[in-house]
């Protein structure tokens, strides 16, 4: 009888295996792309460098660049990671970066993060170089890939290079179906906007009706007004906005003034941010940001937006400062794994709020991947409503 | 299409670069702090504007106060510490990114307006005109005026009260700085250094005027004009 007694029959015995399976995998899943592990044994400090512009033209950036690296910080210690970050004011300049980054290396820093200008990025590339401390860029698009090519290995980059802001603003004149755009560029970013405009004209099928340049506010501080107006005549679709700063806002509401209707595609920066979208509350605004609360990208994602709210009072920036803040967690989980910096920082891969990420032979984090992607939104109606 | 709002900016700089270049000629001092007096008028803005004129006023009475006693340079540099401190206390307070001053919009001959802008253009025409009729009319005050500009001892041996001229140079141009800036920062993101860029054009319109010498005032506006279609044609 006991014999011809079967607990389970093979069907449950199936179904059981399988819900095993699934659940392994998912587990798997849920591991290798949203789960940051922690140390499991105690770790020593790890101190990482700061590099924020609080002072000279870029101090505003700064703000969120400091608050960002307080949060990561915070979230580090949660998750785990024994980490205490040192800011230093590196100002607007190249000169005054080097004084910022020297001042780090002085005080033992594992790797430092940061700086917010091109100039100020390769400068700090070449020090990182001298010091043999690696130096991560989270804002600047310079060209650091070319240093790595020459020998640098110190230097890494996760912020975008030129090249994936033009891939950026090429997908969304394919996914708009766009048939028209026009270019306009911002003369104190000329290299920049340039390198930009230049894959936008070689990825977008849509025809290009033109090209202007607001000049430098210190040049002529109203120039915006001309452009704007020259535009608002002409049978335009989409405008690529080259200005990822403040007058960006003032050649928006200039343009509208003056009864111009294209779409503007804004590279990011001031027009990327919900907060000041909301304000102007001016339609057909579209931008890329580095990641959006609404796009959930990983499990930092929602937390780097709501944390920051609570901890600053104010709206988190979507670019300079939420990847600066994933270059801590970069250099802190690099850090944390056995073996050196800079081969951890090579093979392995990395969670941060934007995504996972993983740099490429030249150092170059992987934008444009399937973990690690820019999010294109657009203003309409009083909503953001997230395209890409 | 050239329209309304692209001729603002020539009486905006013309009226700045004129408080500039008296401050210079008669107060003695070439205030620095001027361009950080716009800033803060901005800020100001997100209360009332209304307040603008009064913070202005405030720390032109403050800067006179401070540097009476002082020479040219040594005003000059004061000047710029306390354009250092106006910037920096704005940076404390306002820990934010960006700021995003508000705006109304009118309609006024079928074009679009921002109306702070439009007011501003206003308040910049009234000064000037003002200006040119106390220049215009042969006036004791204008006599006293030009006295101090060419020699400040044989003011003093004539009795006149410079002091009394310096305060109220240094207040009318502090607060006309800080309330242009609460008008014409409307609708604009603002940050703590936005005033140097206004600053450094309205002293580049005050100094080729100031070659100019008994005539500098008169040419302050067709020296604008010029300097602002340099600008569009560089």
């Amino acid at each position: 009888m006991l014999n011809n007694f079967r607990a389970i029959t093979k069907a449950t015995a199936i179904i059981i295996a399988a819900i095993i399976i699934i659940a392994a995998v998912g587990v798997g899943v849920y591991f290798a792309y949203f789960y940051a592990p922690a140390p499991s044994v105690a770790l020593a400090e790890i101190k990482i460098g700061v590099l924020v512009p609080k002072t000279g033209e870029f101090s505003s950036g700064g703000v969120v660049m400091e608050n960002a690296a307080k949060l990561a910080e915070k979230h580090a210690k949660e998750m785990g990671y024994n980490i205490k970050v040192i800011i230093r004011d590196c100002g607007d300049k190249p000169e005054t970066t080097k004084v910022a980054f020297l001042e780090l290396v002085r005080e033992n820093v594992s790797a430092i993060v940061g700086t917010y200008s091109s100039p100020q990025a390769l400068i700090a590339a070449d020090i990182a170089n001298e010091t043999k401390v690696v130096f991560i860029a989270s804002v600047a698009a310079a060209d650091l890939e070319s240093k790595v090519k020459a020998g640098n290995k110190y230097v890494f980059r996760n912020a975008y290079n030129t090249s994936y802001w033009g891939i950026l603003a090429a997908e969304f004149l394919k996914v708009t179906n766009a048939s028209n755009y026009y270019l306009v560029g911002y003369e104190p970013l000329k290299t920049f906007n340039m390198g930009i405009f230049s894959i936008i004209k070689k990825l977008s099928n849509a025809k290009l009706i033109g090209e202007s340049w607001i000049k430098s506010p210190s040049v002529s501080p109203e120039d915006y007004k001309r452009v704007a107006q020259e535009l608002a005549n002409k049978n335009i679709e989409v405008i690529i906005l080259g200005d990822p700063g403040p007058t960006s806002v003032s050649f928006v509401k200039e343009y509208r003034l003056a009864g111009g209707n294209a779409t503007i595609y804004s590279v990011g920066g001031t027009l990327a941010l919900p907060n000041i979208l909301r304000e102007l509350n001016i339609n057909g605004i579209a931008f890329q940001a580095a990641a959006l609360e609404s796009k959930i990208k990983t499990n930092l994602t929602k937390k780097y937006f709501e944390d920051y709210r609570k901890e600053f009072g104010a709206e988190a920036n979507n670019y300079s400062g939420i990847l600066t803040y994933d270059a801590i967690l970069i250099v802190a989980q690099a850090v944390a794994k056995k073996g050196d910096l800079i081969s951890n920082l090579e093979k392995e891969t990395f969670l941060g709020a934007a995504g996972i990420y993983e740099f490429s032979k030249t150092h170059q984090a992987k934008w444009g991947s399937e973990k690690l992607r820019g999010t294109i939104a657009i203003f309409k109606d009083g909503k953001i409503e997230v395209i890409l | 299409m050239i329209t309304l709002t692209y001729f603002f900016p020539l009486f905006i700089y013309a009226s700045l670069a004129l408080c500039i270049l008296i401050s210079y000629r008669a107060a003695k001092i070439i205030n620095l702090s001027l361009g950080s007096i716009f800033t803060l008028g901005g800020y100001l803005s997100i209360f009332s504007p209304l307040i603008s004129p009064i913070f202005g006023a405030l720390i032109g009475f403050l800067l006179h106060v401070c540097t009476k006693k002082m020479d040219l340079a040594k005003a000059s540099l004061f000047s710029l510490g306390l354009a250092i401190i106006i910037e920096e206390v704005l940076r404390i307070i306002f820990r934010v990114e960006y700021t995003l001053l508000k705006s109304e919009i009118i309609v006024l001959f079928n074009f679009k307006l921002i109306l702070e802008h439009f007011i501003a253009f206003l308040v910049s025409m009234i000064f000037l005109v003002l200006f040119l009729i106390f220049g215009l009319i042969n006036s004791l005050s204008r006599i006293k005026l030009k006295i101090i500009e060419e020699d400040l001892e044989n003011a003093v041996i004539y009795g006149i009260n410079i002091e009394k001229v310096r305060v109220i140079i240094l207040v009318i141009s502090s607060a006309l700085f800080c309330s242009l800036g609460s008008l014409y920062l409307a609708g604009r993101i603002i940050n703590p250094t936005i005033g140097w860029i206004y600053l450094i054009f309205s002293f580049l319109i005050a100094t080729i005027a100031n070659a100019f010498k008994e005539k500098a005032y008169i040419s302050i506006l067709p020296i604008s004009f010029l300097v602002w279609l340099l600008s569009l044609l560089i």
